[in-house]
């Protein structure tokens, strides 16, 4: 049975915030569609939780609107905004049971005990904990009780969910599990939601649209193809994914890097460049004469890492598929071929 | 974060600081008082100072040697029992930390002045027999009422530590018990260390009850007789004492603080 | 414990042993027995025989007798009374103030001062305390001759000398030990219930009834015991104080103590100090089980 909740869209405009000396928030301005799962995502101390709990209310903001479902709720305390939250850790209430914790909000409200009881039985089973409404908190896994923070969030039929780095101090086994879930749970039901978290790839495997943050300013949003593929700042293109930066020299938008030319994104800069190259874009061959002399390899299972030097002491990490016949030795030289793929420049430093 | 919680905690805080100094205070001015004629001055004081004989001083001069040299013997005889036990117990006798636990929380269950009551022939045996009647013997008695204290300051101590693999390291390069426990647990135990040690103290140096009834002379039995003919001079000893000990605790824990700091900088990031 | 350096050495020496590695195991645990069997079992296990005990060595209730007598009852509820109205006003008073300072960024001096201030107070010898409080609100204390301008104010000079007067003193020390046995329950409350409750609509009123309050409340209610156990063991400032008679039991115990040579007296002391131990043994029970079952929600 699918919930059909009425999520929804949330609209943050200009928020700003300053903790002393530190702008935690600068002119951040982010949409939000109905039922749509965005991921804000950044390294730490770039403001994404900030942003997040603006939006619940339970930070203020100096200056900027918050909306959700056409109501500025700016000035609303936390309590009075129709929104749930699943914390990193410690989400739990120690002294109620599962079953407690989940039918909390739903008691504040008056709910009757029948409907409670409906409830909580529902969002257990939808967060995969049926029958478990008797645990308390300590004798539940850290992931059993993120699942039950959750259930808790979806039980009060929140316009948005809000989720702060849930998945952050979990196991790495159980945050690849749970991450799965909460997208499943979460296009289900169908509910607005905000996904704060600094793990890159929890982002672009779960969310609709990311929203990358530094130093309290929104880099870039889009969705994640986009955004690995397209990176607006080196920034972006160094936060997601690995990168290698080689050198180039570009002219009408075409860089000449190591022989050969490499088309580059829109906003090109000219003269002596770094160009952005994925370790994915680029294949060895084995050549007497190579560009490269191959310093390290790794096998990966399904991939292979190989480590490469270039002549003038560049090190590129190139990616390969496991399968790949030649096994490339320490020491062996191999021609360094480029995709022709669309790839970012940013002005080289000087040396 | 919420500023209504900042004037709570300033108000609060400060009437409770206030009603903690307030004695203290009124202390300092009691020892420069005279009771009858109101005149300030500070003759107490000198008397303490001044190197001045008199039977008052006297005393406050044994129970004060007596206190401090049981005070040390307290030490040495508790970290000396309990210490090594503890450890023991947890690397080769778990089964035992439970009886161990129990036996050092019993004397909250038995109050000094129920103790007294059952050391009293114990103490006859041992003035007469075995050893002499000197008040210093009483040091064995306050290790007692020190245990429970000093069992929770090396337990919460013994847990923070990951003892079996510090000791078998040691041992596996061939250290002997007592070098494992003298140079290896006690540098990583410090600070249960230091507080068992001012716990002790502060038991040891304000013991009234079982020096009282068992007739003995310690600083706080000398202090009750030395108030009934001259309560200037109590009451600057007092302040002393209350007033060091205050200083004392604050230092120590300040230094403790910082060298926490240096070997385990905080992990703390305020904003993400 | 054995003292030998190689592993080699030491399995050697194992092997040519004919007693078991944990029989000399146990034998190191012998100290602390023996020591602990002579100052602190035999002083109890004499008190709880000699209350039953009579000066010719034959068994009497003679001692129980008397603590039944209504002067003794009487003495015995006085301490009961004295014990839990300081333990309240410790409670509540030490309960505020620890949160008060749980409120206080970690670290910072302020605290770790109060803090310091709050271990030795707690812990302070009550003579010294008894002279303080004179010094405050006898008959020349500070206080009282600050207050002489308002007689509606001023403090009865009697007033320390009576019950009340030992009351007050004894709160002085009761409510530091409270903050110090309460604050790290209190520190315990996590940011994040307060949040939650927030977030799911509760009030800052729901937030104490049907959160912090339910899970503190052991810690509470275990503190409470812990400062009525304290209160009523407690000796030394009720003897600095009151001289004329025995208003609490470790008086009476003292004044039976020191009346060894009355046959009438026979076991008294020690049945006196034996109903101490059971009053204080079931205080100190029920705060060991509550202390259990918050431990068990501190995660």
């Amino acid at each position: 049975m699918t919930e059909s909740v009425t999520s929804a869209a949330v609209t943050l405009s200009h928020l700003t915030r300053t903790f002393g000396k530190v702008k935690a928030l600068d002119d951040f301005s982010l949409d939000l569609a109905p039922g749509e799962l965005v991921a804000l995502l950044g390294p730490s101390g770039c403001g994404k939780t900030t942003a997040l709990r603006a939006l619940a209310g339970l930070e203020g903001v100096d200056s900027g609107a918050v909306v959700v479902g056409g109501r500025d709720v700016t000035r609303l305390p936390a309590n009075r905004r129709d929104m749930a939250m699943v914390f990193q850790s410690y989400s739990l209430f120690p002294h109620l049971t599962v079953a407690g914790n989940i039918e909390f909000a739903l008691g504040l409200r008056k709910v009757p005990s029948r409907r409670r009881a409906e409830a909580v039985a529902h969002n257990l089973e939808l967060v995969g904990l049926g029958g478990h409404g008797d645990r308390y908190p300590h004798q539940l896994s850290g992931g059993q009780q993120q699942r039950v923070a959750l259930a808790r969030a979806l039980a009060v039929r929140p316009q948005v969910l809000l989720l702060d780095e849930p998945l952050s101090a979990l196991d790495a086994k159980v945050r690849v599990q749970l991450r799965d879930e909460i997208r499943r749970i979460q296009t289900e039901v169908g509910i607005t939601t905000l996904f704060v978290t600094h793990d890159q790839e929890e982002a672009l495997v779960i969310a609709d649209r990311i929203g990358v943050m530094e130093s309290g300013r929104l880099v870039q949003v889009g969705d994640p193809r986009e955004i690995y593929s397209r990176p607006a700042t080196p920034f972006v293109a160094d936060f997601i994914g690995t990168t290698n930066a080689l050198h180039g020299d570009a002219k009408d938008g075409v860089a000449d890097v190591l022989g050969q030319s490499v088309p580059l994104l829109p906003g090109w800069p000219t003269g002596p460049v770094s160009v952005l190259i994925r370790p994915e874009s680029i294949t060895l061959r084995p050549t007497a004469d190579g560009a490269g002399t191959v310093i390290s390899t790794g096998f990966m299972g399904a991939t292979s890492r190989v480590t490469v030097a270039l002549t003038d002491g560049t090190l590129v990490l190139v990616q390969l598929r496991g399968s790949t016949r030649d096994g490339l030795v320490p020491g062996e030289r191999v021609a360094v071929e480029l995709a022709h793929v669309p790839a970012l420049a940013r002005p080289a430093l000087a040396q | 974060m919420k500023p209504r919680g900042a004037w709570f905690r300033r108000i609060v805080l400060g009437l409770a600081l206030v009603y903690f100094l307030v004695p203290l205070a009124s202390l300092a001015d009691f020892s420069v008082r005279f009771p009858l004629t109101g005149k300030v001055d500070a003759a107490a004081w000198q008397a303490l100072f001044g190197g001045g004989e008199s039977d008052k001083l006297s005393l406050l001069r044994e129970g004060l040697t007596n206190s401090l040299i049981m005070a040390v013997m307290a030490v040495v005889i508790s970290l000396g029992l309990l210490l090594p036990t503890m450890v023991l117990v947890r690397l080769r006798l778990p089964r035992m930390i439970k009886v161990i636990e129990f036996v050092c929380l019993l004397p909250l269950t038995v109050p000094a002045v129920v103790l007294v009551v059952g050391l009293a022939p114990v103490y006859l045996v041992i003035s007469t027999k075995i050893l002499d009647s000197n008040t210093i013997w009483l040091a064995f008695a306050y290790v007692i009422l020190c245990l429970p204290y000093v069992y929770r300051a090396l337990d919460s101590g013994l847990r923070a530590i990951d003892l079996k693999t510090l000791s078998e390291t040691a041992r596996s390069f061939g250290a002997s018990w007592p070098t494992v426990l003298l140079r290896v647990l006690v540098p990583n135990l410090r600070s249960a260390l230091v507080s068992s040690v001012f716990v002790t103290l502060a038991v040891v140096l304000g013991e009234f009850t079982i020096a009282r009834m068992l007739a003995r002379t310690n600083l706080q039995t000398a202090l009750f007789e030395i108030n009934l003919s001259d309560g200037q001079i109590a009451a600057a000893v007092s302040l002393l004492i209350l007033g060091g000990t205050i200083l004392l605790m604050v230092t120590l824990d300040l230094i403790v603080a910082l060298q926490e700091r240096r070997i385990r900088p905080s992990t703390r990031s305020d904003v993400s | 414990m054995t003292a030998t350096t190689t592993t080699a050495g030491r399995d050697a020496v194992s092997a040519s042993r004919p007693v078991s590695p944990g029989v000399v195991n146990a034998l190191g645990t012998v100290p602390f027995f023996a020591y602990t069997a002579i100052f602190l079992v035999l002083p109890t296990v004499l008190v709880v025989i000699g209350a039953f005990q009579s000066r010719g060595g034959g068994f009497t209730l003679n001692g129980f007798t008397q603590v039944l007598s209504p002067r003794t009852v009487n003495i015995f509820g006085t301490s009961l009374w004295i014990s839990l109205l300081t333990a309240l006003v410790g409670a509540i008073a030490g309960g505020v103030i620890a949160y008060a300072l749980s409120l206080s960024p970690e670290g910072s001096l302020g605290r770790r001062v109060f803090t310091a201030l709050m271990s030795v107070t707690a812990q302070f010898g009550g003579v010294m305390l008894a002279f303080a409080f004179i010094a405050t609100i006898g008959i020349n204390g500070l206080v009282t001759r600050l207050l002489s301008a308002f007689p509606a104010l001023t403090p009865d000079p009697g007033f320390l000398s009576s019950l009340g007067g030992v009351a007050v003193v004894y709160c002085y020390f009761q409510i530091p030990l409270m903050v110090i046995v309460f604050l790290p329950a209190v520190e315990g409350l996590r940011p994040q219930w307060r949040e939650a409750t927030e977030n799911l609509g509760g009030t800052s009123w729901t937030y104490w009834t049907r959160v912090a309050g339910p899970i503190l409340l052991p810690s509470l209610l275990g503190s409470f015991l812990l400062l009525f156990a304290n209160a009523f063991s407690a000796f030394a400032t009720a003897a600095a104080l009151i001289s004329q008679q025995s208003v609490i039991v470790p008086l009476e115990i003292e004044s039976a103590l020191r009346n060894e040579n009355d046959l009438g007296m026979d076991a008294y002391a020690q049945a006196l100090a034996f109903g101490m131990i059971v009053v204080v043994a079931l205080v100190m029970g029920a705060y060991a089980l509550l202390m259990r079952r918050a431990a068990r929600w501190a995660q």
